[in-house]
């Protein structure tokens, strides 16, 4: 027991400096996109980007300060799980993407589960009868399922379930349990 | 023991595939089955539906909701709508209008004179948002008289003000109660509320937006009862859900590929309509940097690119092939350009005179050492656009012009627009019913890929003067003239190479009835359908 605590605690810890390795990677990447994303804000506004727009733009940004300092004060933010504001909606960007987490986990859910019903019961059976035709077959639509695109192989099992069989409707999701619509007046 | 274990696994397998499809059954009612309701998609989420507004509010969306004072028709045509009657001052300064009578906002707020006002002085509290209008610059005040008389004054003579009074963004009018308790519209709105013909009933971001029939409205109510606009990012997967009978129309330029347009027209079994011509796809011709700079080489660029190949090969025909930067329907541009013909023999002689050599045994014209390498830049998220680019540098290729393609993120694209880091660009006009006012308005603003490509052209001083002066004259023949010199003199410098006239597509089931296109490229005419 005292074992596992510890094995757990320890991968715990071992996660900080992952994240923070990769949220300095992130921050970093950011840094190499070609467009300033001061005169990037102002063009989704709408707002002619001269040379002065810009700069106060920045200024308002704080994009000119120096890079550590705007690493900081993001992280610092981002710890107390304030994100910042959204320049396309102007609304928390937690809030953006709070809306989607429902959807993305009944996905989650259902692949889950799809992994249990057939994933797990179909390696198990071919380990068991390892080398015949059944394990060919599995280690085959293993492969298929790694090696083709997610949005093909997406597509296509719309195509067929939703198309061709009907089983599912092409485009109704149904409406999510948690309240992720917004009725109006 | 396996066995047994082996039958277990298989059960729950078996099991598992009947139950998990039946759980995920839709609910059929959802579906379109009955008449009076009609399912549409689009691509991206409608958005905040804030008249003042853009992106990324979507304008068909805007346009079904929101109405302007006048409407655009056909040919530039300027129609009566919440406004009955105007009438402009003969020093062209005051714009007065009659407002409709009997007019409401769909959460009742009547809609007179007091009403347009305020949300005119909501625009006008944010005039930096709007810079790219010249109306809103030239806008000084907006008066009221009485109950149903509007006068807007201006600052100087605008003769375009009629035009962009019908833009489906930003004048058009919110009821007064749905303005923010505090600040501007600018900042956001309490409920997407306007005189429309069409109401927002519900609203579920990137699933599906859902707009009811206005009872009240004043006008020729739509026949049907309510509209459904699904979110369906992904044009392949609307087709399936269209052949699935899931939705009814398609409508779009883009919101599905020309393949599957053209399988599902040549099925027979559905409608396919392609509208008139909208705006010009093009590509603009940096006068200000390398080789491009030479008026030959742009000329040799114009007589090199293969159109009609184009038009056939990625447009399946459905859009027609462009000569001028303009097409002959858009206002004043109907002035006899020449177009510049697809010859081979003459581009490669004018690249010869500009001094351009092709060193024997060598694909790839040079001089004083340098090969003739032009970039060309577009957004590599436009699949159309990169299809074009890689037509045009075969073509180019073929005159001895080594293209660079350039397909970035879109903010790069952009950047380059306004930085004018291109020799080639891809840069669309507006269609109606900016064309050509504000079009050639924006020609003089630097963030524009217009203004980077004319930068080098010795007579850019002059075509800016006539630009200003074709904006307040209020006399119609200079008007004429100077439209005719400025196209003219675009044309002959070949600062725009002119791919095609775009087009929007429409499919439908075979039930519907009463499609006709509309006047302007962003609205979906869902007023007039009907389903048998």
């Amino acid at each position: 027991m005292k074992l596992t605590d510890h094995y757990i605690s320890r991968r715990i810890l071992q996660l900080i400096p992952v994240l923070l390795g990769i949220s300095i990677v992130t921050f970093l990447l950011i840094q190499l996109m070609p467009s300033d994303p001061a005169a990037v804000v102002l063009r989704v506004a709408n707002t002619p980007a001269t040379p002065e727009a810009i700069a106060a733009m920045r200024e308002k940004l704080g994009l000119d300060r120096p890079l550590p300092v705007q690493y900081f004060d993001w992280l610092w933010h981002v710890l107390r799980l304030d994100f910042g504001q959204s320049f396309v909606t102007g609304k928390p960007v937690l809030q953006e993407v709070m809306h989607y987490v429902p959807t993305t986990l009944i996905l989650t859910a259902c692949a889950t589960l799809l992994i249990f019903a057939i994933g797990l019961p179909m390696g198990i059976v071919a380990a068991l009868y390892r080398d015949t035709v059944f394990d060919q077959i599995s280690r085959l639509f293993a492969y298929i399922g790694v090696a083709m695109p997610s949005f093909w192989l997406g597509f296509l099992l719309i195509y067929v379930f939703s198309f061709k069989l009907g089983w599912v409707s092409v485009i109704h999701q149904g409406r999510s349990p948690i309240g992720s619509c917004r009725h109006l007046p | 023991m396996r066995k047994i274990f082996l039958r277990a696994l298989l059960a729950i397998a078996v099991a598992a595939v009947i139950i998990l499809p039946s759980c995920a059954q839709p609910d059929t009612q959802s579906q379109n089955s009955t008449d009076s309701t009609l399912t549409f998609s689009w691509s991206q989420d409608v958005g905040p539906l804030n008249p003042h507004m853009y992106n990324p509010s979507q304008m068909f969306a805007q346009d079904l909701i929101y109405e302007p004072l006048v409407s655009y028709d056909r040919g530039g045509e300027i129609q009566p709508a919440l406004a009955e009657s105007w009438e402009v001052s003969p020093d062209g300064k005051l714009i007065t209008f009659q407002l409709r009578e009997g007019v409401q906002f769909s959460d009742g707020t009547p809609f007179d004179a007091t009403a347009a006002k305020a949300n005119f002085d909501q625009i006008l509290q944010n005039r930096a948002e709007h810079d790219w209008l010249g109306l809103i610059e030239a806008i000084d005040r907006v008066e009221v008289q009485g109950d149903r008389t509007l006068q807007i004054y201006l600052k100087t003579p605008y003769y375009p003000a009629l035009q962009e009074l019908t833009l489906i963004r930003p004048v058009r009018f919110l009821s007064p109660k749905a303005f923010p308790d505090s600040g501007t519209t600018a900042e956001g709105i309490k409920a997407p509320i306007g005189t429309g013909p069409w109401v927002l009933a519900d609203y579920q971001k990137d699933a599906q937006a859902v707009f009811k029939r206005n009872e009240n409205y004043w006008g020729n109510k739509p026949a049907i009862e309510q509209v459904t606009v699904k979110i369906i990012p992904d044009a392949e997967t609307r087709a399936l859900a269209f052949e699935n009978n899931e939705i009814d129309l398609i409508y779009g330029n883009g919101e599905i590929s020309l393949d599957s347009f053209q399988q599902l027209r040549d099925s027979g079994n559905y409608t396919a309509e392609v509208s008139p011509p909208l705006n010009t796809r093009a590509i603009a011709i940096n006068s200000n940097r390398g080789a491009t700079a030479d008026l030959k080489v742009r000329q040799a660029i114009q007589h090199s690119v293969n159109k009609d190949a184009i038009v056939s090969a990625i447009f399946y025909d459905t859009e027609q092939k462009a000569d001028t930067y303009f097409s002959t329907e858009v206002p004043y541009a109907d002035i006899g350009l020449q177009p510049y013909a697809y010859d081979l023999d003459q581009a490669k002689a004018l690249l010869d005179e500009a001094g351009w050599q092709q060193p024997a045994g060598q694909e790839i014209r040079q001089k004083d050492g340098q090969p003739l390498t032009l970039d060309l830049s577009f957004s590599g998220e436009n699949n159309v656009d990169k299809a074009i680019a890689e037509a045009v540098q075969a073509d180019l290729r073929a005159v001895g012009v080594d293209v660079r393609l350039l397909g970035e993120e879109e903010q790069s694209w952009l950047d380059r627009q306004a930085n004018g880091e291109f020799n080639l660009i891809f840069n669309d006009t507006w269609g109606p019913p900016y064309e050509p006012q504000a079009m050639v308005s924006s020609m003089r603003a630097p963030s524009h890929a217009d203004y980077a490509a004319q930068q080098g052209l010795p007579m850019k001083a002059e075509i800016d003067r006539k630009i200003g002066e074709v904006l307040l004259t209020t006399d119609e023949t200079s008007r004429q003239q100077l439209y005719r010199d400025i196209l003219t003199t675009l044309h002959e410098q070949a600062v725009y190479l002119p791919i095609s006239y775009s087009t929007n597509v429409a499919v439908m089931h075979k039930e519907l009835s009463g499609f006709e296109f509309m006047p302007q490229a962003n609205q979906v005419p869902l007023s007039k359908l009907s389903k048998s």
